[in-house]
């Protein structure tokens, strides 16, 4: 995989939110409050400068939703944001997996 | 400097080279009794600001946060503005030419803000900076220009409006400075 740099909080649930579909803006805000039943509440300003960056880094893009009676500009994610979000995921992962072995002392599995 | 039209409304032209301290002065003004009604979109001088005296009761709800972007499409503008609106935030700033933006809500939580990250605030005075150092180097390399006119045609005018862009450059220079250290402050 491309070696990232470790995405911030925010970029990893803003990613995350547009995994499963295109979103607009404040979609992706309720969508990270609703699924995590408020553990993560997005500011809006962190949301647009997220948003900014992350379709510089192409990892997102727009697409024109034309069944929308409104023109809100919405969100999806690309192929590269796809990976860079599974990298993501798997390095959390083994993070959580080493730290259960020094926190919760060597699991019962009998590896060790 | 403070001009008070009438009783309503009240004009102060200012200038701030750190967030915190105008969102604390917006603030300060609101407990006066003067809430923001607009501003103008001068990024490079003093920024004139109107207030309106505030008829409302509950003003303590009310917390001013301010965001720094600049947009070169008028729909980039609008998704801004939307997004901050749906959040229940009301924009103060009113077009695209605006790169200081202006918020305000009424909240019970003295703890809501328009960020909700620490990177946040660090991309905030990047921005900034850039900004600030794009000016900069425009007016010195103006002062430049004026010296060379000065030297060549020994027009007293020129070497006038030299200096003063050099001044320019040096507050913009001084406002840069003042915003790395907001940075470096940051954790």
């Amino acid at each position: 995989m491309i070696p990232v740099n470790p995405l911030s909080e925010s970029t990893y649930l803003i990613l995350l939110a547009l995994y499963q579909g295109p979103l607009h803006g404040y979609g992706i805000i309720k969508e990270i409050e609703n699924t995590s039943e408020g553990t993560y509440i997005i500011a809006p300003g962190t949301l647009y400068g997220v948003l900014k960056n992350l379709e510089k880094q192409e990892l997102i893009e727009t697409v024109a939703l034309e069944k929308e009676k409104r023109k809100k500009k919405t969100y999806c994610i690309t192929v590269k944001g796809k990976g860079v979000l599974h990298s993501e995921y798997e390095r959390y992962i083994r993070m959580i997996n080493y730290s259960k072995i020094i926190i919760q002392g060597r699991d019962g599995k009998g590896e060790k | 400097m403070e001009k008070v039209k009438n009783n309503a409304i009240k004009k102060v032209t200012k200038r701030f080279s750190d967030f915190s301290k105008e969102e604390e002065w917006l603030q300060s003004m609101l407990s006066e009794g003067w809430i923001l009604k607009s501003y103008d979109s001068e990024d490079v001088d003093d920024c004139q600001y109107i207030f309106e005296h505030a008829q409302s009761e509950n003003l303590q709800n009310i917390f001013y946060k301010i965001d720094f972007q600049n947009f070169n499409k008028k729909e980039e503008f609008e998704e801004y503005k939307e997004i901050f609106q749906d959040s229940g935030w009301t924009i103060l700033s009113k077009s695209k030419w605006y790169s200081k933006h202006i918020f305000y809500r009424t909240s019970t939580n003295a703890q809501v803000d328009i960020f909700s990250d620490q990177e946040s605030y660090r991309e905030r005075e990047k921005r900034k900076m850039t900004s600030l150092l794009l000016y900069t180097g425009l007016a010195f390399i103006g002062f430049i220009i004026f010296i060379f006119l000065w030297i060549i045609f020994e027009y007293a005018y020129f070497g006038v409006s030299g200096l003063f862009l050099l001044y320019v450059s040096i507050k913009y220079s001084i406002d840069y400075f003042s915003h790395r250290k907001a940075l470096k402050s940051i954790f």
